[in-house]
């Protein structure tokens, strides 16, 4: 195959790169510069903590870079001295993040110490201001984490610093799959197992999806959570234990309830409390901003859920149908955790004694529940039934979305939705 | 006040005619033209790249006019010690790559060019305890991985050689309350991974385990006004997804759910009517990657004049044939 001219400056330009990278600890950003004429000046510039390299410099560099790699690769030349081949593949890498094989010369590096960990995360986050989707990154991020955690490095520090870089990915880009995914990934494996670390990202998740109302991954993160907090040994946060009763308590005075007292006072408020907050923060985004299908898709997951905490009974009677052995297992222990709640702060002294799954309720707890879910459940539907009827017309796209809303509802939740006057 | 929804508008200045020659033509003539920037940006999916192109050309009748001793050699070249299969030369092994070289040895019935015993124990080497896969040495998870790996070996008729339950398992634990499924367990449902995961179930006859109405409802709800699928929701319709999709229902035997009239049309306006191939969206570059999608749609949705495509492997019909080999398929 046929080679360019070799790029004399590109050594040169590889150094100013890395120079950047080691003076600047609070470099953020990357970009390429649309200049398209050599002007027998350096193309690396280096403003307010942003990095550029001006274009018409990219290919030959990319193209130089690429050949000294490969070669290096299959050891057609010289062994490369470590710190050349670091500066190689940070400039390939900055300009083309997808190419494995650079990343995992990257990886072979570290592994032998050639490069410094704190310094590789600092790489690719500057690389993610400029891809901020690239899967590639995201994946070596995993790595270097991983590694750290087994080196014994700081969980919380490392987390603050993960958190931090995801939410910038998704800041960037917009249903950014793998910054999402990669916070689920840090939250599980990184956050402690005390629920502050949940309360604050539920907290800042909110404003997040607030004026991000099109994004269904940031919305998904948020279901991610939910699920967190549901599974929560510990009790949740005064402050969403508080905003869940007065969220039952609105959600039940609309459905020209009266009778909403006992349910309030009963303990079922952690997990329907928390679903409830959400539809009626789900419902304000729906009715201020209209036509987001990212909006509709979160609260049918918040609606299954609803259904899910309804159907308990059932389920702990063993005639729930759910297929899946593993999914059966949660639905089933969740269902318990609940009605152990219930018992325990109601009826029982001791406060969580967790009791054992097959303990039964009396016959009086278990009508409470019943009338309580049953209200819930009738709740629930006129809210829904509200929501569609009160789209306006004149929205066709939101029309279309409330019509296939309640499509679904009687589809495949199916559960009927009562006409509203 | 209307509020836009996230589509494109088709106009009449989009070719509505299929451009078969134009696109034999594209294909063909793709990677001569490179100039060497080009050649080396890409060069990291070579393997996958030429798996697109071949498909293609087959799927259209017109797999002579590639060099069949030039592939079979560069994929040889592109086999590592350990077994797996690189992008290109002196690229390292990926499973990704692994798969796309054993479509093309299959295709071609060529499978005994590499070292089968040694890519099998590769493929093998990468299943994790919890059933799933990474996708080479270092430790990323994916269920494309997991669909990779069985895709792989039952090509090769050896899928007893790793633990099928396990790996099913972990598939089915990706699986979300909408009905899809996810990269991993928890994660948000994504058209391309439903194809993986559904492809995995088909391929290892375990489809029983998906509410086929359920997802078939969620595959429908990704076609938009224009006819054009997408992969979630409020993104961009795109023809990779038009095919992630259509496949996925092909599979759960829920094809006709969709409108299928808007969507040729839609995947027709995606052609490029000078150079040949198939873009994303009407009016942007064309590449193989589109082109092979757009074809194997518009296969699946009755184009007589493009051969039938298998919804599980996106092979040419005749070759799984040929291999004896009959993924697992709903009806309705
Ligand atoms: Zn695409």
């Amino acid at each position: 195959m046929m080679q360019d001219d070799p790029f004399p400056a590109a050594e040169r330009i590889l150094l100013e790169i890395d120079a950047v990278f080691r003076k600047d600890p609070k470099l953020k950003e990357f970009d390429i510069v649309p200049v398209t004429a050599n002007h027998n000046k350096s193309p690396v510039l280096h403003v307010e903590h942003c990095l550029g390299l001006e274009s018409w410099c990219v290919r030959h560099v990319y193209c130089y870079t690429y050949h000294r790699i490969m070669d290096a690769r299959q050891l057609r030349s010289r062994r490369e001295d470590p710190a050349m081949l670091a500066r190689l593949l940070s400039g390939a890498l900055l300009i083309n993040p997808d190419v494995t094989t650079f990343w995992n010369m990257r990886r072979e590096l570290l592994q032998a110490g050639r490069l410094d960990m704190q310094g590789e995360l600092h790489f690719i986050a500057v690389l993610l201001s400029r891809k901020p989707k690239c899967t590639e990154a995201f994946a070596h991020r995993k790595w270097v984490v991983r590694r750290l955690l087994l080196a014994g490095a700081d969980k919380d520090a490392l987390l603050e610093e993960e958190l931090q870089v995801s939410r910038y990915a998704a800041d960037r880009y917009p249903n950014n799959y793998h910054a999402w995914s990669h916070r689920m990934w840090c939250l599980a494996n990184l956050a402690p197992a005390t629920s502050a670390i949940l309360h604050k990202e539920w907290a800042a998740s909110e404003a997040w999806v607030s004026s991000h109302v099109s994004d269904h991954s940031g919305m998904q993160y948020r279901q991610f959570l939910l699920d967190r907090l549901l599974e929560l040994k510990h009790s949740v946060s005064e402050d969403i234990v508080d905003t869940g009763r007065k969220s039952i308590q609105q959600l039940l005075s609309h459905s020209q309830n009266e009778d909403n007292v006992d349910f309030v006072q009963s303990a079922l408020i952690k997990s329907v409390g928390l679903i409830a907050s959400e539809l009626l923060l789900n419902t304000d985004l729906i009715l201020r901003f209209a036509g987001h299908e990212a909006l509709w898709c979160h609260r049918r997951y918040l609606l299954v859920s609803f259904k899910k905490i309804l159907n308990c009974r059932t389920d702990m009677n063993g005639t729930g149908g759910c297929r899946y052995s593993s999914s059966i297992c949660v639905t089933r222990s969740r269902c318990a955790e609940k009605l152990s709640e219930a018992v325990s702060s109601g009826h029982v002294n001791t406060e969580n004694a967790p009791l054992e799954r097959d303990q039964k309720l009396s016959s009086q707890e278990l009508g409470a529940l019943d009338r309580d879910l049953c209200h819930l459940q009738g709740a629930m539907m006129w809210h829904e039934a509200k929501l569609i009827s009160g789209c306006q017309p004149d929205e066709l796209h939101q029309q279309r979305l409330a019509k296939q809303h309640r499509k679904w509802l009687s589809h495949v939740l199916k559960l009927d939705v009562p006409a509203v006057a | 006040m209307a509020t836009l929804m996230k589509d494109i508008i088709l106009s009449s200045s989009h070719p509505k005619e299929l451009l078969l020659q134009k696109h034999a033509d594209f294909i063909s003539s793709y990677g001569v033209n490179k100039d060497e920037y080009e050649y080396c940006m890409t060069e990291y999916l070579r393997m996958s790249g030429v798996y697109w192109g071949l498909t293609a050309m087959e799927l259209i009748g017109n797999l002579e006019r590639i060099n069949k001793q030039e592939i079979l050699e560069f994929i040889k070249l592109c086999q590592d010690d350990a077994g797996g299969i690189g992008a290109s030369v002196g690229h390292d092994p990926h499973l990704l790559y692994t798969l796309s070289a054993v479509q093309i040895l299959s295709m071609y019935d060529a499978l005994d060019i590499v070292n089968v015993d040694r890519l099998v124990q590769y493929v093998k080497s990468l299943q994790q305890p919890d059933g799933s896969f990474c996708g080479d040495k270092w430790g990323e998870v994916d269920t494309r991985f997991s669909f990779c790996a069985v895709a792989c070996l039952s090509l090769l008729g050896k899928l007893e050689e790793i633990d099928v339950e396990k790996a099913v398992e972990f598939v089915v634990s990706c699986m979300n309350f909408d009905g899809g499924f996810g990269s991993r367990p928890g994660s948000e449902s994504h058209a391309g991974l439903i194809y993986c995961c559904l492809g995995m179930l088909s391929i290892t006859g375990h489809l029983h385990y998906v509410d086929a109405d359920l997802l078939g409802w969620w595959l429908c709800e990704r076609q938009l006004p224009s006819g054009g699928l997408n992969g979630r929701p409020e993104k961009l319709p795109d023809v990779c997804y038009s095919w992630w999709v259509l496949a996925s229902l092909r599979i759960l035997g829920r094809l006709h759910w969709i409108r299928r009239e808007s969507l040729v049309t839609f995947v027709l306006a995606c052609q490029d009517p000078e150079t040949g191939g198939f873009s994303d969206r009407p009016g942007d570059l064309p590449d193989p990657f589109h082109t092979i999608f757009g074809l194997a749609a518009l296969s699946l949705l009755g184009e007589p004049a493009i051969k039938p495509v298998n919804p599980t492997y996106c092979m040419p019909q005749h070759v799984v044939d040929r291999l004896g080999l009959r993924p697992q398929k709903l009806t309705l």
